[in-house]
This record gives structure tokens, sequence and C-alpha cells, in this order.
């Protein structure tokens, strides 16, 4: 080993040192890749019969109110997103129940806002949610 | 010279075969994933595969439509409907139905009836099924308690039908999911699916491994009387078993301040509400489904000492903001 670095320059070295770091960024690219994957911000997601009608990043919730009206088969429901939380406002006179304004704000991922006689659901999706799933 | 040149060249090929390996053991695998509305409630079934997944998740969906048409009892050409219209007479059934029944009676005499199929005529009282909910008349639930006996279903093995009394009438909330998750586990594992997660409402079954995370897929257990939290300090992570929940908040009607919930006694005819929530963790999600339905009506002393005496199940337990679960259910918590 001393007779090798004996025959090498400085430059040698340099170059030796910047393999090596390149090969260590290699090997940690995809794994830096997929964690900034996993970093996405929050986006409220509605959906209407299993369609999705509309994706809302949370972001733009913040200090901005944004209402969406969805229609089901019981008439119109209104939905309410604002910094960073989102409800059912208000159901169609219809549901006798009006379960899913009970429900309230939901604010994070896990929970979802059902409206079994309108076929609506609500729920926020991150990536950087560490649960899989809520078990109600 | 020529020395310095073979030490960059050997350097140059070990960085492009440690690339090399790495491009290899990295992850091809992807999520594939969908949600959709069915049952009334979001079906979400997350898979993770190197092939494309796309056709397996639609077929997993296709499952869940196609049975559900067939245990649902409000769809008039369900295979449940045909069973409670023209039981008397017989209706014959594919062997899976049967087996399904075979299974349901089975389950109602383990729960020693706390959960019974036969159940409908008392949810139809309390407008629990279709119309408007509403306390019923005390004469109208003794008449529906005496509809209620999970013995009055015959299973004529010999010609594959079934038999059910002209007024009694089978609903199967309390299974239809879990048996449903079970079907679209067995189609993903003879797809060679091994890494996969099913939700149903609340009602779980997973296999495996989330690889792209690294860790068991992890679960949520939804803390009763509080909108959408759920309890932090009790992270579920599983890598095989499925966990159902039966709370009072899932369907529910308040009067006169008192809440209904649509968890309703066979024994009383009105809605169990000793406990808030029960949660269990069992090997498959039918039985998931029916124990904790079963468990939630039988109360907090009684549900506690059949946990207890199980080996095949654990189980987590709310009474009025109370927790308790059991030994093995411990071994189940994110180890943090």
């Amino acid at each position: 080993m001393y007779k090798l670095l004996k025959i090498m320059t400085a430059y040698d070295i340099m170059i030796i040192i910047g393999v090596i770091l390149l090969s260590i960024a290699i090997l940690f690219l995809p794994f830096w890749n997929s964690e900034n994957a996993d970093s996405g911000d929050q986006v409220i997601y509605i959906s209407q019969e299993g369609e999705i009608v509309q994706k809302i990043p949370v972001k733009e919730t913040i200090n901005n109110r944004i209402i969406v009206e969805v229609e089901g088969p019981i008439g119109t429901s209104i939905i309410e997103a604002y910094n960073g939380k989102v409800r059912m406002k208000e159901a169609p006179e219809k549901d006798p129940e009006k379960i899913c304004v009970k429900t309230g704000w939901i604010n994070r991922a896990g929970p979802s806002i059902i409206c079994v006689p309108n076929k609506i659901s609500i729920w926020i999706e991150s990536e950087k949610s560490d649960l899989d799933g809520v078990t109600w | 010279m020529k020395n310095k040149i073979a030490i960059i060249i050997i350097l140059l090929i070990i960085t492009i075969s440690l690339f090399l390996i790495v491009q290899q053991t990295e992850n091809k695998e992807k999520l594939y994933t969908e949600k959709v509305f069915i049952m009334d409630t979001v079906v979400e079934i997350k898979i993770i595969s190197e092939n494309d997944g796309n056709d397996i998740i639609s077929e997993s969906i296709k499952i869940i439509k196609d049975w559900n048409k067939r245990l649902d009892r409000y769809n008039n050409n369900s295979m449940i409907s045909k069973i409670n219209n023209y039981g008397e007479s017989g209706v014959e059934v594919s062997s899976e139905m049967r087996e399904l029944f075979f299974r349901l009676k089975e389950y109602a005499k383990l729960t020693e009836g706390n959960f019974d199929p036969t159940i409908a005529p008392l949810i139809d009282i309390w407008g629990f099924g279709e119309g408007e909910n509403k306390i019923p008349d005390k004469n109208d639930i003794k008449s529906a308690l005496q509809l209620i006996n999970y013995n009055d279903i015959k299973i004529d093995k010999g010609n594959n039908k079934i038999y059910l009394p002209k007024e009694s009438k089978i609903d199967l909330g309390a299974a239809a999911k879990g048996f449903i998750i079970d079907k679209v586990y067995e189609y993903l594992k003879e797809n060679n699916i091994d890494n996969f997660f099913i939700n149903a409402g609340g009602n779980i079954r997973v296999s495996g491994l989330n690889t792209l995370k690294n860790r068991k897929w992890t679960i949520g257990i939804r803390k009763p009387r509080f909108n959408n939290q759920i309890y932090n300090d009790y992270i579920l992570e599983i890598s095989k078993g499925a966990i159902a929940t039966s709370g009072d908040y899932e369907r529910y009607f308040i009067k006169n301040n008192k809440r209904y919930s649509h968890l309703l006694d066979p024994n009383t005819g009105y809605p169990a509400r000793e406990l808030q929530s029960v949660t269990i963790y069992s090997s498959n999600a039918m039985s998931a489904d029916i124990l904790s339905t079963a468990l939630f009506i039988m109360g907090w002393e009684n549900a506690k000492k059949e946990i207890k005496k199980s080996d095949n199940i654990a189980g987590f337990l709310i009474k009025d903001g109370e927790i308790w679960y059991s030994e093995d259910f411990e071994d189940i918590f994110t180890k943090n």
C-alpha cells in the first residue's frame, strides 16, 4: 500500500476520492429519490360513485376557503375546504341523518367523510403519512 | 503512468459494478392502488408488484362488485333476496354460497346468537336498512325478535339448497364485507401477489409487507366520540391477518339525547350501548368482521372473557373512554 501511495500524485488521489464519492452518491441516489417522492404535499380527494370528481392540494386552502358542490342521487352536497381542513358543509335535504355533516372537519390522512345516500366520499392523502389505513 | 491508469480503470469497474448491483437490488416494485365506493363504503386495495398491477386491481374490484351483488339484500336480484323471498320452498345456491351459509351458522353458534344472520326484521323496524330511523314500538320489537333464529336456516347438502321460513330474513351487514375481503385475498394470493392491503370501510386484511416503506402495514384505531381522531399510542403493525372494528359511531341516530346505534342486540331488540367500540385481530376478515359485532353486543365483561378465552383472536375494547386490550394484542402495536 505504501508503495502504491508513493507512485501516486496528489492529482491521482483526488481522482480516486472523486470516483469513490461518485460511487457513494450513485449508491444512495435511488434512496434519495424515493424519499423525495414521499414528501409530496397533502391532497384532498372528493369522489362521487367511485369517480374522483375533485382534487384540492391542501396548500391551496391556506387562508382560502374553497367550496365545492357535488351532485349525487339525492341532490347537491356542499363541501368546504379551509386552512388544511375539509368538511361536508351541507347535505341535501333528503339525507335523513346527515352523518357526513356530523362527522365535522378532517385535517389529515386516514379518516374519511362518507355520505352514503349521495355516494360521496372525501379524504386526504399524503405520502408523508405513515399509516396505511384506519379501522373504524 | 500505466499503473495509474490501471488503478483508475479498476476503480471505475468497481463503481460500475456497485451501480449495477444497486440497480438490480433496487425495488422494481411499484404500488398499485385504487379506491372505489362499494358496499356503502370506501374500499381501497393496495398491491405491491413488480409487474403491472392494474389488471389485478380491476379484477379485485370486479370480485367485490360481483359478490356484493349476490349478498346485498336491498338488491332484488341478489341471491340473498331470493333466499329471503323464496326460501320457504328452498333456493338452489352455488357451493361457495352454501359454504358461506355453513360458516354463518357456525359463527352464530360460536357467538351464542349474538351474531345472527336472521336479524334483518329487527334492522328494518329500526330503519337501519332503508327508510328513516325510528324507535320502534315495543310490540314490533317483540314480533321481530321472534323471527330471529339462525337455526331456522336449513342447508340441504344433497342438492345445495338453502331453506328459510317465510317471514324470516337474512342480513349480512356484519359478515359480508369480511367475507368479500377474504375472496379478494384468495384471488391476490392465487395470482402470486404477496404484499397487499385490502380495506373495506375499516375492515382490513393484509399480506406481507409494505416493501416500499420497508415495514409492515400500519393501521390506526379510530377514537370514539372524537371525530376523525385515532389513538396515536396504539398504532398497529401487521404482516398477516385481519382487523375489524365495530363502533356505535358508524350508523346511529340521536333521539332525546340518547344515541341509538345500528349494533342491535338480537336478545333484547335494542342497540347494545355498553361499549363504544370493539376492534378484533383475527386470521381472516370474515371472522374479524363477525366477532367485532358479536363482542360489541356481548358487552365489556363478556367480551373480555371471550377474547381471553380464545387463542384465535386478540381484542381492543373501548368503554366510556377506558381502554382494555388482550395480551396478544400488544404484540401488534408498533414498537417505536
